[in-house]
Parts: C-alpha cells; sequence; structure tokens
C-alpha cells in the first residue's frame, strides 16, 4: 500500500478582488473570479514550497527521513539551476535526497505527486515528498493576466497512506495550441487568443479513459480548472454525485498548484473511506484518485485548512498589486 | 550605499540562514546564531550544528524609512515602502536580527509571537537570495 502520509498547504500573503481590474480597466475578464492570491515582492513558487512542505512535515507526529523530491512549477525563477536544489536546502539537514523538479504544464503539480508515488512503490519503506508551487503571470494589459494567481501545495508519501491510500491514475497527451504558451527565456504567458474547446475536449478524453476504471465510488472531484467548466466535470468524468473543490474563483488560476491545492482542500473535507479524484489539464490531462485514510481526520487537526488561508489574506488595491509584481519598477522590468 | 555580501560568503552560510542553523557550544552549551568562531561565554572553539526553531517574541523593532535601507534593498523600497528590522528573541535563547514581513508597523508590538519563513532578501548579480524573515504567528 502507498499513499499519502501528510500534506500541507500555502497562499501568498495578498489577495486581489476581481473588483480592483473592474475599476482600473472597465471589466475582470475572469468570469466568475471574485478574487486571487498573488505573490508579495519577497515571495515566489520556491518560498511558497518551502512553507507548504514545512506545514507537512508538521503534521506528521514523528521525525522522517525523506529520500527523494519532486517539484512540480511552471515558473520555477531560473530556466537552469534548479529550484528544487533550494527546497531540500530549507527543508532538511539530509543532502542524500533525489531532486526532479517538473515544468511546462499546469499537470506539473499533480505529475509531481504521481512521481513521488512511483518512487515509493519502487523504494519500499522510503518516503518522498511531492511539492506543487506556481504563481503564472502575464502582462498586465491582457485580460488573460486577470486569473492568474498563486499558491502552493505539499503531500508527503509514504508506504502505509495514513491521510489518503493511493488508487490509481491515469493520463493523456494531446499536441495543442492551448490557450497560453511562454517560450524559453520570457518572463510573461502570452494568451494565444484561440477561444477553442481544447480543454472540453481533454476532459471528455479523460472520462473516456476513467469509463472503464472503478471511479463511480469517487465522492470528491479536486479539480484546477475554471469554474465554468469544473460544474461539468463531475458528469464528464463519470461522477455525476461527486462534490467539486475547485478553487478557481477565489484563488485565481495556480497552474501546476491548481489541482494540488483543490485535492488538500479536498482532504481537508474527506471522511475516512471516502473516495478523491484530482484531475489537472495542460496539453493532456492526468487524473490520480485516493481513499481518504484512517489518520486523516487526526493529522488534518493541526495546521491550516485552505478554506482558513483563503479568508485569511489581506486585499490590496490595483496598485499595490502592480508595485509587488514589480511591473512599475524600472529596475526589473516587471520580471517575476 | 551597500552591505555588500560575496556569493561565496553567502552560499557558505546557506543552511544557517534558510534553516536557522546555530552552533552550540561543546564546552558550555552556549547557542550562537549567527554563528561564531569562538564562544562568547566560555572561549570555546568547538560547535554543534543545531537548528532553531524559528519560533519567538518580538523583542525590538525599527522602520527603515526611504532611501535609508542599503542599496540592494532600493527596488523593493520604492515598490513596497518602509522596510521593517526587528531583533527576535528565540525560543531557544539567542537573539537575532531580522527583516520583518507581512506586517503594517502600526500592527507591530514588543512581545507578539513571530516565526520564520523563507523568503527572497534580494536580487544581486542575477542570482536571488533567499534568507529568513518574521511574520506575526497566528
Amino acid at each position: 500500500m502507498v499513499g499519502i502520509e501528510s500534506y500541507g498547504v500555502a497562499l501568498p500573503h495578498f489577495r486581489l478582488p476581481a473588483s480592483a481590474y473592474v475599476e482600473a480597466w472597465g471589466n475582470c475578464s475572469a468570469r466568475g473570479l471574485k478574487q486571487k492570491a498573488f505573490c508579495s515582492y519577497d515571495e515566489d513558487p520556491v518560498t511558497l514550497g518551502i512553507e507548504a512542505a514545512r506545514q507537512s512535515l508538521e503534521r506528521i507526529p514523528f521525525d522522517i527521513e525523506v529520500s527523494a523530491l519532486f517539484f512540480g512549477v511552471t515558473t520555477p525563477p531560473y530556466d537552469e539551476k534548479p529550484s528544487a536544489a533550494t527546497l531540500p536546502t530549507a527543508l532538511f539537514n539530509n543532502r542524500a535526497i533525489r531532486v526532479t523538479e517538473i515544468t511546462g504544464s499546469p499537470q506539473a503539480g499533480l505529475q509531481a505527486l504521481i512521481s513521488a508515488i512511483e518512487f515509493c512503490l519502487t523504494h519500499k519503506g522510503q518516503y518522498a515528498l511531492a511539492i506543487a508551487a506556481d504563481a503564472p503571470v502575464g502582462k498586465v494589459d491582457s485580460g488573460f493576466e486577470h486569473s492568474l494567481g498563486a499558491a502552493a501545495a505539499a503531500f508527503i508519501v509514504g508506504s502505509q497512506g495514513m491521510v489518503a491510500v493511493y488508487k490509481d491514475s491515469i493520463s493523456l497527451t494531446r499536441e495543442t495550441f492551448g490557450s497560453r504558451f511562454r517560450r524559453h527565456g520570457e518572463e510573461t504567458l502570452t494568451d494565444l487568443e484561440l477561444r477553442t474547446r481544447d480543454n472540453l475536449i481533454v476532459l471528455q478524453d479523460l472520462g473516456g479513459l476513467l469509463s472503464i476504471k472503478k471511479v463511480d465510488k469517487v465522492r470528491r472531484l479536486a479539480l484546477g480548472i475554471e469554474t465554468s467548466l469544473g460544474r461539468r466535470a463531475g458528469k464528464i468524468l463519470g461522477c455525476p454525485k461527486a462534490e467539486i473543490d475547485a478553487l478557481w474563483c477565489m484563488i485565481g488560476d495556480a497552474g501546476a498548484a491548481s489541482a494540488p491545492l483543490a485535492l488538500a482542500a479536498s482532504l481537508d473535507k474527506a471522511r475516512v473511506g471516502e473516495e478523491i479524484l484530482s484531475a489537472g489539464i495542460g496539453a493532456g490531462a492526468t487524473a490520480a484518485w485516493f481513499g481518504a485514510g484512517s489518520q486523516l481526520r487526526k493529522r488534518r487537526r493541526k495546521g491550516s485548512k485552505v478554506a482558513d488561508l483563503i479568508v485569511g489574506g489581506e486585499l490590496v488595491d490595483y496598485i499595490t498589486y502592480l508595485k509587488h509584481r514589480r511591473v512599475l519598477s524600472s529596475k526589473l522590468r516587471g520580471g517575476a | 550605499m551597500t552591505s555588500y555580501i560575496s556569493l561565496p560568503i553567502f552560499s557558505s552560510s546557506i543552511d544557517d540562514r534558510l534553516r536557522l542553523v546555530a552552533g552550540k557550544c561543546s564546552s558550555c552549551g552556549l547557542l550562537a546564531y549567527p554563528k561564531r568562531s569562538v564562544c562568547i561565554n566560555c572561549g570555546g572553539d568547538e560547535f554543534i550544528n543545531t537548528p532553531l526553531s524559528g519560533e519567538g517574541v518580538l523583542y525590538t523593532y525599527s522602520l527603515v524609512a526611504g532611501n535609508g535601507a542599503p542599496s540592494e534593498f532600493d527596488d523593493e523600497q520604492t515598490m513596497t515602502g518602509d522596510i521593517l528590522c526587528g531583533v527576535v528573541e528565540l525560543r531557544e535563547g539567542p537573539k537575532v536580527m531580522v527583516r520583518l514581513s507581512e506586517v503594517n508597523p502600526d500592527k507591530l508590538e514588543i512581545g507578539m509571537k513571530i516565526r520564520g519563513v523563507v523568503r527572497r532578501l534580494y536580487d544581486q548579480e542575477g542570482i536571488i537570495r533567499y534568507g529568513t524573515k518574521f511574520i506575526p504567528a497566528e
């Protein structure tokens, strides 16, 4: 048996309400968005990832030695120089850790979790840490930018599955121009401005693959997709009665962290034995499902719940947002 | 003006900065953070690496107003306003000079609980310098 032994989450300190875009630009292009979380001047996916990982370690009532760390992120601070190496240095004294950085797609966070699970399947009795953290940014004069947020979630994976027992996973890949991209060396995402139905098609393909798996007992869907598509996801994925945890409208699009954060929100509420399916989309899709473990209620008592963190941030205005994003800085050219 | 710390020097203390690793004197047990080569209590020169909890209380604080900070903080100060510094009295005893974050000056109180978090301190020579700042503990 392999599964999640503990989990932790982190959100940036600041929140920007959707109304700030209406005041500044006349509208908010992110339909359904109420607010989003964004990184302050001194935060980035690395600092968020460290905070989430520390929360996950504090929830385990004994010391563990982590053998592998998988970091899922689309916005690492460096193109070359693994940000994933900063994470264990901040977390452990131990240097004998395999570190892997997975990037390039909003699926990266869930892929990091599955990689950690597969590591533990082949390294019996060892622990792995999966960290998903992201802070995608766009050009400030693009409507597409309005939805982009930031978040992090971390999962300690081991051979007992005290918090959630791993059931299975499935992936599909589809060459697509999608809705956004970022060329090598660029700091901000570019909106392709093609309003395709790529995400819907991928979700339908995923539903087709899941139809031959036993997911009819899934009671919670933890999704890293926008609200409008999320509402239809239960039916498309073959789990029409499942409660949906999608935090897009309160966090924004947190890229690789979106689906893992939704999984953490599901774990915050799930009953023992309940099945949870988490799915992320980006040039294909990845889904993994779990059964809530016997120690879930006990371990989640300590530390912050996702819902508490969402309401705990500090609301700021649009100019403050731009300053913290360094967009108004002549020295840093608006880079993150 | 700058308080320039070269990359090799910064790198040599990276564990101390990210995980608050103190030096515990092998002779008298005094904790030193940052680490020292000689114990100020007994003169001992052997230390054991000892990670600190990062939990403590605000001992005192100061506000660095516009243009008062070293140049590596110029952009941050222009973008975010006054910079807050303080001394934290850590649970294990050492008093450490730190940067404060996520708090407005009018909300600071001597004795309030604070905790360490890893943050970007500044960018220099193309390298992001990560280190520990302190924020209010909830």
